[in-house]
């Protein structure tokens, strides 16, 4: 149907008008909404599962359990040993691989005040991969200050690298205060070995 | 003008750190808050190579020069990471001052300065004679800074402590790294001369 | 309605063509994220006993080529020890594990580079038990499809500089049998051996393991 010559330029300015006016609402909407519920880390969070000493904890790649706690001045080790000004604490961990062996996951204590602290070559720590399905057994000493032990949290990620999205193992360690005391007061060396499927000896001996 | 005004974001507007900038001179012993550590410089020695006692008596080399007429150079620092993570014992290690600052916040200013192909200090626990690779939070490491050097064997050392900051990666702006160093103090330790 | 189709014609057919540069553009993220970082791609396959020719692209300094093997698996069994150059037959008495040998026969041009091998078992559900050099504390040769000091050729790592043996020239054919630990009781169903870690190709061969 033909349109009236006069009436065309005008309609057309018109409808032009009218879309820039919507994109531009569109755009404010759009960050209106993210503004008012914003996305944060969820995206790209980790889920993180919690557990205490002697449960299994279950992630993707891996079942996971702390099974024992101990602490200590001075540690065994095959190069000849390790000391330190602070005390290691000492966890022993058994971690059975999912599926495909897990090689390097990285383990950590987190303390009441969100300090972080990693374990050390050092101290005679090797995870070495765990051969899928075939219960690992690890000591995990980390190296920490003085009277710094209640509350803290040991933390298994699959890997070193990229944690997003990924399950994460949350344990906690179940240090009170008198427990704390008693750990403290543990002075017997430690001896520290690589992973591997034999089952770890109580800390105290060093042979 | 236009190029300075690009290359700020870069850090290219700030000033170029050199270690002539004036830093206070404090004693060996002197607890210096070189960030991310608390440090106290407390001596140095001179050997022909650094080895370590197992506990069967013997004696096992740890660091040896491989140049002849060369000396390896220990420092003894006590250090405390005082901030809430891990940090690697490479942002210690002792480099020699000429070409600027790295990543580290021991650096050598007087002659003696490391000889090895990346210009740093190998870094050791002194009580245990352990490679030390990180240092946990609010633990007070005895540590040996050591190093090749040639020459002769100076009567005294001078090192030059820095801060370094919590900054953003300049590639990766969500990751943090310690890095920018800002030169702080400066010590004269004497160097004992235990070589041969 | 038949008008807006003339009149955008072009547009429409220009519409997946678009699309499918969008998802190219992006594909470089999707095959270095996600596409090589598993075994994906069956090489070659074959059953124990028979030979399996496996060939895949190889590169480096000196340029591309091609990396081209026969296999046999000739035997998997479960042995009680493994052997270890020092220490000599090591038992196998961890509780909970079991350990398998996997007897291999190779065939390939000398000049060939094949180090950075790989092997693995898996079983009926497809749980994958990798060959580790070290498992046990034993001292295994490195690469489970050369024998150490017979490896022949390494990469070249510089454009200026020719291939050199690793330690030593490798024969045209060899043996070699590396020993898996794995679970107690699983049942083993295939060989997968791999040179591109961690994936995309590999070589697989269903076995029937004896013992």
């Amino acid at each position: 149907m033909p349109r009236p010559p006069t009436s065309r330029p005008v309609r057309l300015w018109a409808i032009r008008g009218a879309l820039g006016i919507a994109v531009l609402a569109a755009l404010g909407l759009g960050r209106v909404i993210s503004d008012a519920w914003p996305t944060g880390d969820s995206p790209e969070a980790s889920f993180v599962r919690h557990g205490q000493v002697g449960d299994t904890v279950r992630l993707r790649y891996a079942d996971v359990s702390v099974d024992r706690v101990a602490a200590t001045g001075s540690l065994a080790t095959v190069a000849g040993g390790a000391r330190t000004s602070g005390i290691w604490l000492v966890v022993d961990l058994t971690v059975v691989a999912r599926q495909r062996p897990l090689a390097a996951p990285r383990i950590t204590i987190t303390d009441a005040s969100g300090r972080i602290f990693s374990p050390d070559n050092r101290s005679g720590y090797l995870f070495t991969p765990a051969q899928t399905g075939i219960p690992w057994h690890v000591r995990v000493p980390v190296e920490m200050p003085q009277g710094d032990l209640v509350g803290l949290v040991l933390r298994l990620t699959g890997n070193t690298e990229d944690n997003r999205r990924d399950d994460v193992a949350s344990i906690d360690l179940g240090i009170d205060r008198s427990a704390a005391e008693r750990l403290e007061q543990e002075h017997a060396a430690v001896e520290v070995r690589q992973g591997g499927p034999d089952p770890l000896t109580a800390a105290g001996v060093s042979s | 003008m236009v190029a300075v005004a690009v290359s700020a974001p870069f850090g290219g507007l700030d000033r170029a750190h050199g270690v002539d900038s004036k830093t206070e001179h404090v004693q060996p012993g002197t607890p210096v808050a070189a960030a991310p550590f608390k440090l106290v410089v407390t001596g140095a020695s001179a050997v022909d190579k650094l080895t370590k006692t197992v506990a069967d008596g013997t004696v096992e080399p740890l660091l040896a020069p491989s140049g002849a007429g060369n000396h390896v150079m220990a420092l003894r620092v006590s250090a405390t990471n005082e901030s809430a993570r891990p940090v690697e014992a490479a942002l210690l290690s002792a480099r020699p001052s000429k070409g600027g600052l790295h990543n580290e916040v021991v650096y050598v200013l007087s002659d003696a300065s490391p000889l090895d192909a990346s210009g740093m200090a190998s870094v050791y626990d002194a009580d245990d004679a352990t490679d030390v690779r990180l240092l946990n939070p609010g633990v007070t490491y005895h540590l040996v800074l050591a190093w090749e050097y040639a020459g002769p064997v100076p009567a005294t050392l001078d090192i030059g402590l820095a801060r370094l900051s919590y900054d953003p990666d300049l590639v990766s702006k969500d990751v943090l790294t310690w890095q920018h160093p800002a030169p702080l103090a400066q010590v004269t330790v004497p160097v004992k001369d235990r070589t041969s | 309605m038949t008008g807006w189709l003339r009149r955008n014609r072009w547009g429409l057919l220009v519409v997946p063509i678009a699309a499918a540069a969008l998802v190219a553009g992006n594909a470089q993220r999707l095959h270095d994220y996600w596409w090589v970082k598993e075994l994906r791609v069956v090489g070659a396959s074959g059953q124990q006993g028979s030979w399996v020719h496996y060939s895949e692209p190889f590169s480096d300094a000196l340029g591309a080529s091609r990396l081209a093997v026969d296999l046999e698996v000739v035997d998997v069994r479960t042995v009680g020890s493994i052997s270890d150059p020092i220490r000599g037959e090591v038992k196998v008495d961890t509780d909970g594990a079991m350990a398998y040998a996997v007897k291999l026969r190779f065939r390939a041009d000398p000049k060939t580079v094949l180090i950075g091998c790989r092997m693995a078992l898996l079983d009926a559900a497809g749980n994958r038990y990798d060959f580790d050099h070290q498992a046990l504390g034993v001292a295994q040769d490195l690469y489970p499809c050369l024998q150490d000091g017979a490896e022949g050729y390494g990469n070249s790592i510089r454009v200026d500089t020719p291939r050199a043996y690793v330690d030593g020239p490798r024969p045209a054919t060899w043996t070699t049998r590396p020993v898996v630990i794995v679970p107690a009781g699983v049942r083993i169903t295939e060989v997968r051996l791999w040179w591109d870690d961690p994936g995309p190709r590999y070589c697989r061969v269903s076995v029937t393991p004896a013992g």
